[in-house]
C-alpha cells in the first residue's frame, strides 16, 4: 500500500489533570489506509488519547495534526470533515429515526443554520447502503440491535466525509455475531482507502484485523508496530498484569488464551491437542 | 409526509381558533358584528356609537389579548422544547436557569418603586436578563459538568430571587401594592394593551424565530457535547445563543402576562407525542401548539367562570392531567 | 422602745411595699362579644391587633397606642400627629403578612390587646393564643356594621376613662347614619345610580354587592354593577374590562390614583359612562380610607360622601364643611379650605 501524507501526526503529547499525568510524551503517526489498534488496559489513557486526536481535549503540550494541518487551526467543521468519531454505544434520549442520525453527520457541510438538504439526504441514504442497512432508515436508533447501531455510527462518520475514522471500542456489548459483522465492514471500508484507529479491550480484535498494534500504558506507548511483531505472550501478559499466551492456528494466524486455560488436562473424550506451540 | 400535514393542519386551526376567539367576549358581540367591522358586509342604521365601541373592543382589548395569548404560548412552548433538548432533561421548563424568578422579582421590584407601568416592564425584563446572566457566570466559573453546572446555577439563582421576591412582598403596601403584586404574578392578559403588542410582539416573533431557525442543531445536542462537538458543532456558542434567545423570549413573556407556568414544560412532550423528537419538525409544531393552547386556555379563563381566574392557575390545573394522559399515552419520544 | 418602734414602722413599710403593685387597680369589664376580661383600670398603652381598631383608638386618644401596625406613607402623615407617627411599627393580624414580633410587642408593654372580632374564627385563633402568651388581657370590639362603630366608641370611651370624648365622637357618627338613612329609604329601586366599585392599578378589581368591602355603596342607595356571592372574605374579584363596558356604571369610584389617570387617556374606558361624563371618582384615602382597605370609622364621613356624590339633589350637603368638621372632631386636624378640596379629590 502506497503512504501518502500521514492522516494523523501526534507530537509528544503530555496530557494529565492537576495531580495526575494520564499521557506522557506520547507520539504516534498513522498512515492512510491503516487499522490501528490501540490496547492498553483501564486507566492506561486509551480514550484521552483519543479525544486528544479529535481535537476534543487539549493536551498541555505536542501537537496533534491532521492531513498535515494542526488541529487547534482547523475550526469544528472542518476538524468534522477530516476525522470522525465513533462513540461507544451508549442510550440516547430521544428516539430519532436511523436516517436522522446519519443525517447529523452532514452539520459538518451544513450552513449557518445547520439546515440538511435533498442531497444530504441522498448521501446519508447511500452511506446506509453502503453498509447494508438501508432497509433500517426510518426504524427508530434505540430499537435496533447493538451491532445495527453501531453500522448506523458508522454510516454517519462516512456522511462526515471524512477519511479517518477514529473509534472508541466499537465492539463493546455487541453479541458475538455482531462483532463480526461490524468488523467485516471495517476491513471492507478500510480496503477502500479508509484509515482506522480503534481502541478495544480484546487482544483478539486486534489479531483479526488490526494492520497495526500500538500497546499503550502507563501514558507511555510500549509497543507500536505490526501485530506479529508487538503482540506476544510477553507484551501482553504486562500489559494486562495476567499470564497470556498467544497460540498459534497455522497459517500464521494467530489466538490468545489465558494460560490456565492452556494448561488445562484435557477432559476425557475432548479433542483438546496439546500439538498447539505457545508462541 | 404525514408530519407537514399534521404541522400544517395545526396552523390552521390555530387560525380558526384565533378568529373564533375574537367573537367571544362578556360583551356579547355577533358574527354579524364582527363582519361588518371587516368591512365583509355592511349592516344598515348601526348606531355610529355602537358601532366605535365595538370597533374599541375589538382591536383595543380582544385582538391585544389573543395576539399576546399566541404569542406568549408559542414563546415559551418554543424555549421549552429547546430546553429539554438542550439539557437532555424532560423535567426541565424555561425557568430553569432563573428567567422567571428574576423577572418576577423585577416585577414587584417596580410595582413598589414606581407607579409608571413602563418602569415595571423595564424592570421585569431586566431582571430577567440579569438572573440567567448570572446563573451563566456561575456555571463558567466552575470546572466541571457544563450541564449540570448550569443546571445547579439555575437552582441557585432562582432561590435567590424568589427569597428576594419575598422580601418585597414583606415590605409593601399591605392594601395596595401587594395584592396587585400576588395578581400580577398568578399570570394574565387582562393589562394588555395594542401598544405593549407592538412592540412586544415583533420581540418575541423574533426570539422565538431565532430558536427555530437554530433547530437543526439541537438533535446532535442531545447526543451529548462531545459527540456534538466532534460532529461540528460549536457547542458552547451554540448554547449560548440558545439560552440567550431563551430567555429573552421568557422575559418578554412575563412583562406581557406575568407568570405562566406549565406550558413550556408540557406542551413540547404532546407535540413529540403527535410528530415525534426530531427537533426540526417538533419546534415549530410546539410553538403552533403552544399558542393554540394558550389561546384555548385564556378564552376559558376569561368565559367560562363569572371571574376571571388567573391564567397561571388554569395553565397548572389544565396541565397535570394533559402531562398525566401523555404519559399514559405513549412514552412521548424519549427513552 | 426606739427599736422596736422603727422596725414596726419598716415593716409596715415593707408590707406597703409589697402591696404596691396591687395599688393599681384592675377592672373587670365585659367586651362587645359579651366576654368578660380584666384590664388595668388605667390603661396608657394598647396594643392594636389591626388598622381598623387602631384607627378608632386614634380617634378616641392617639396617645394610648403601643405601636403602629406599618409605616404610614407621607401623604398620610401629613394629617396625622408626629407622636403618633413616630410609633415604633410592631405588625398586627390583619391577613396580609407583617405580624408582629412578638418580644418587640413584649417590649412595648401594652396593657391590653384591643382586636375586632373577625368572623373566620381562625384568626381570631391567633390572636387569642398570642394574647395568652404574653399574658395581656384580649379587648374585642365589634364594627361589623356602621351602627357599632357608634357602640365602639361609646364603649372604648367608657373603659378607657374618655367617656366624655368617645360620647362625642357616637353622637357625631350617629348624627350623620341617622341624616343619610331616611333618604336613602326614600329612593326608589328604578332610581338608583349605578356604581362599579374599580380596585387594583388596572381596574379591573372589584367587589360583589353582597360584599362587606363594598357595603357603602349599598348604604348610600347605589347599586353595584358586580352582583354576586362573594367568594371569600378577601374579595378582589377580577373581572374583564368587557364586563364594565357592558354594565355602563354611571359612576366609577377609583382606589387607585393610577386607574383613574388611566380611565381617563385609555380608548376603551373612554366607552364607559362613568368615564365619558366624567364621573370617575377618587375614593379619599388620607390619612385614612373612607371606604374601605382598611375599613374605619372613616366610613361614616365616607357614606356621607358618597351619598351626596350620587345622590346631589336628594342629599344636598356641603362636603367642604362637613369634612373640616369631621376632621376637626375626630382627627384633631384643622383643615383649610384648600386641604379640604384636596383631600376630597377636586
Amino acid at each position: 500500500m502506497e503512504l501518502t501524507m500521514d492522516k494523523i501526526v501526534a507530537d509528544s503529547i503530555v496530557f494529565g489533570y492537576s495531580r495526575k499525568t494520564v499521557l506522557q510524551g506520547v507520539s504516534l503517526k498513522v498512515g492512510q489506509g491503516e487499522v490501528l489498534s490501540l490496547l492498553g488496559p483501564n486507566g492506561s489513557g486509551k480514550t484521552s488519547l483519543l479525544k486528544i486526536l479529535l481535537g476534543l481535549l487539549r493536551p498541555l503540550s505536542g501537537t496533534v495534526a491532521i492531513d498535515g494541518r494542526p488541529v487547534d487551526s482547523m475550526s469544528p467543521k472542518e476538524l468534522a470533515k477530516s476525522v470522525a468519531y465513533v462513540p461507544q454505544l451508549h442510550r440516547i434520549a430521544f428516539s430519532y429515526r436511523v436516517i436522522d442520525v446519519v443525517l447529523m453527520g452532514r452539520l459538518a457541510h451544513s450552513g449557518l443554520f445547520g439546515r440538511t438538504t435533498r442531497e444530504d439526504e441522498r448521501i446519508a441514504e447511500a452511506a446506509l447502503d453502503r453498509l447494508d442497512i438501508s432497509h433500517l432508515a426510518d426504524a427508530a436508533y434505540s430499537e435496533i440491535s447493538g451491532g445495527e447501531r453501531q453500522l448506523t455510527l458508522i454510516a454517519r462518520a462516512l456522511t462526515q466525509g471524512a477519511k479517518t475514522l477514529i473509534l472508541d471500542e466499537p465492539l463493546n456489548g455487541l453479541d458475538y455475531g455482531n462483532q463480526i459483522g461490524v468488523l467485516e465492514q471495517i476491513t471492507s471500508l478500510a480496503s477502500e482507502g479508509f484509515t482506522f484507529v480503534k481502541t478495544t479491550h480484546f487482544p483478539d480484535h486486534a489479531l483479526w484485523m488490526a494492520t497495526r498494534v500500538v500497546l499503550l500504558n502507563h501514558g507511555h506507548i510500549i509497543a507500536d508496530g505490526k501485530p506479529h511483531e508487538v503482540m506476544n505472550g510477553r507484551t501482553l501478559s504486562s500489559l494486562y498484569l495476567a499470564d497470556i499466551a498467544l497460540v498459534s492456528v497455522g497459517d500464521g494466524l494467530r489466538t490468545c488464551l489465558p494460560r490456565t486455560v492452556l494448561d488445562k488436562k484435557p477432559v476425557p473424550g475432548s479433542h483438546a491437542g496439546r500439538s498447539l506451540c505457545a508462541g | 409526509m404525514s408530519v407537514q400535514y399534521r404541522t400544517a393542519a395545526l396552523a390552521l386551526l390555530l387560525v380558526a381558533g384565533a378568529t373564533a376567539s375574537m367573537i367571544v367576549g362578556r360583551y356579547p358581540l355577533s358574527l354579524a358584528d364582527l363582519g361588518h367591522h371587516l368591512g365583509l358586509w355592511a349592516m344598515e342604521g348601526t348606531d355610529p356609537k355602537q358601532a366605535e365601541l365595538v370597533r374599541t373592543l375589538l382591536l383595543e382589548v380582544r385582538l391585544p389579548r389573543i395576539l399576546a395569548a399566541i404569542c406568549v404560548g408559542a414563546s415559551l412552548s418554543v424555549s421549552g422544547t429547546a430546553f429539554q433538548a438542550m439539557f437532555i432533561n424532560p423535567l426541565v421548563s424555561p425557568g430553569l436557569l432563573g428567567v422567571l424568578a428574576g423577572a418576577s422579582f423585577g416585577a414587584a421590584a417596580g410595582m413598589i418603586l414606581s407607579t409608571r407601568w413602563l418602569v415595571v416592564q423595564a424592570s421585569t425584563f431586566a431582571f430577567g436578563l440579569l438572573a440567567v446572566c448570572i446563573a451563566l457566570a456561575m456555571a463558567r466559573a466552575y470546572r466541571g459538568d457544563r450541564l449540570l453546572l448550569l443546571v445547579l446555577s439555575g437552582v441557585v439563582v432562582s432561590a435567590m430571587f424568589t427569597a428576594l421576591l419575598s422580601v418585597i412582598k414583606y415590605l409593601a403596601d399591605p392594601y395596595n401594592q401587594l395584592p396587585a403584586i400576588t395578581y400580577w404574578l398568578m399570570g394574565g392578559f387582562s393589562l394588555v394593551t395594542r401598544e405593549t403588542m407592538t412592540v412586544m410582539m415583533p420581540l418575541m416573533l423574533l426570539g422565538t424565530g431565532t430558536i427555530i431557525s437554530l433547530s437543526g442543531y439541537l438533535n446532535v445536542l442531545t447526543m451529548g457535547d462531545e459527540e456534538a462537538r466532534a460532529l461540528g458543532v460549536r457547542v458552547t456558542a451554540l448554547r449560548t445563543a440558545l439560552i440567550l434567545a431563551a430567555t429573552l423570549v421568557s422575559s418578554l413573556t412575563v412583562v406581557v402576562g406575568g407568570i405562566i407556568g406549565w406550558v413550556g414544560l408540557i406542551i413540547p412532550h404532546v407535540g413529540r407525542m403527535i410528530v415525534g423528537p426530531d427537533n426540526r419538525i417538533l419546534l415549530p409544531f410546539s410553538a403552533l401548539l403552544g399558542a393554540l393552547y394558550l389561546l384555548l386556555v385564556d378564552n376559558i379563563s376569561r368565559l367560562v367562570f363569572p371571574v376571571e381566574i388567573p391564567l397561571g392557575i388554569l395553565t397548572s390545573l389544565l396541565g397535570i392531567p394533559v402531562f398525566a394522559v401523555a404519559l399514559r399515552l405513549g412514552r412521548g419520544g424519549w427513552n | 422602745m426606739n427599736a422596736r418602734r422603727s422596725a414596726g414602722a419598716s415593716l409596715l413599710l415593707l408590707a406597703l411595699l409589697l402591696l404596691a403593685p396591687g395599688w393599681s387597680r384592675a377592672a373587670d369589664i365585659v367586651d362587645m362579644t359579651g366576654r368578660s376580661v380584666t384590664i388595668p383600670d388605667r390603661s396608657t398603652k394598647i396594643f392594636c391587633a389591626s388598622p381598623p381598631t387602631l384607627y378608632l383608638l386614634y380617634a378616641l386618644d392617639s396617645t394610648l397606642a403601643a405601636g403602629l401596625n406599618f409605616p404610614f406613607t407621607e401623604k398620610e402623615k401629613v394629617h396625622l400627629r408626629p407622636d403618633f407617627v413616630n410609633l415604633p411599627v410592631l405588625g398586627g393580624w390583619f391577613g396580609q403578612g407583617r405580624t408582629p414580633n412578638l418580644e418587640s410587642v413584649m417590649a412595648a408593654k401594652p396593657d391590653f390587646i384591643l382586636a375586632w372580632y373577625w368572623h373566620q374564627t381562625a384568626a381570631n385563633d391567633v390572636i387569642e393564643k398570642t394574647a395568652q402568651t404574653l399574658g395581656v388581657p384580649l379587648v374585642y370590639v365589634r364594627l361589623d356594621t356602621l351602627e357599632q362603630y357608634v357602640k365602639a366608641f361609646e364603649f372604648l370611651g367608657r373603659i378607657l376613662h374618655r367617656e366624655e370624648r368617645g360620647k362625642a365622637l357616637a353622637d357625631a357618627s350617629r348624627r350623620i347614619l341617622a341624616d343619610v338613612a331616611p333618604v336613602v329609604a326614600a329612593i326608589p329601586e328604578s332610581e338608583k345610580v349605578s356604581v362599579y366599585y374599580a380596585q387594583g392599578p388596572d381596574g379591573l378589581k372589584t367587589e360583589c354587592d353582597t360584599s362587606v368591602h363594598a357595603e357603602l355603596i349599598n348604604l348610600a342607595g347605589g347599586r353595584n354593577i358586580r352582583s354576586c356571592a362573594a367568594r371569600d372574605s378577601f374579595g378582589m374579584e377580577a373581572v374583564s374590562i368587557e364586563e364594565v363596558v357592558f354594565g355602563n356604571p354611571e359612576v366609577i369610584l377609583a382606589k387607585e390614583r393610577r386607574f383613574s389617570e388611566l380611565a381617563r387617556t385609555n380608548p376603551v374606558w373612554s366607552h364607559v359612562r362613568a368615564v365619558r361624563d366624567g364621573k370617575v371618582m377618587d375614593i379619599p384615602a388620607y390619612p385614612f380610607n373612607w371606604f374601605d382597605r382598611p375599613p374605619s370609622f372613616m366610613r361614616i364621613l365616607g357614606l356621607c360622601w358618597l351619598t351626596n356624590l350620587l345622590y346631589p339633589d336628594r342629599f344636598p350637603r356641603d362636603m367642604v364643611a362637613q369634612t373640616r368638621d369631621f376632621y376637626r372632631l375626630f382627627l384633631d386636624v384643622e383643615l383649610d379650605e384648600n386641604q379640604a378640596l384636596t383631600v376630597l379629590g377636586r
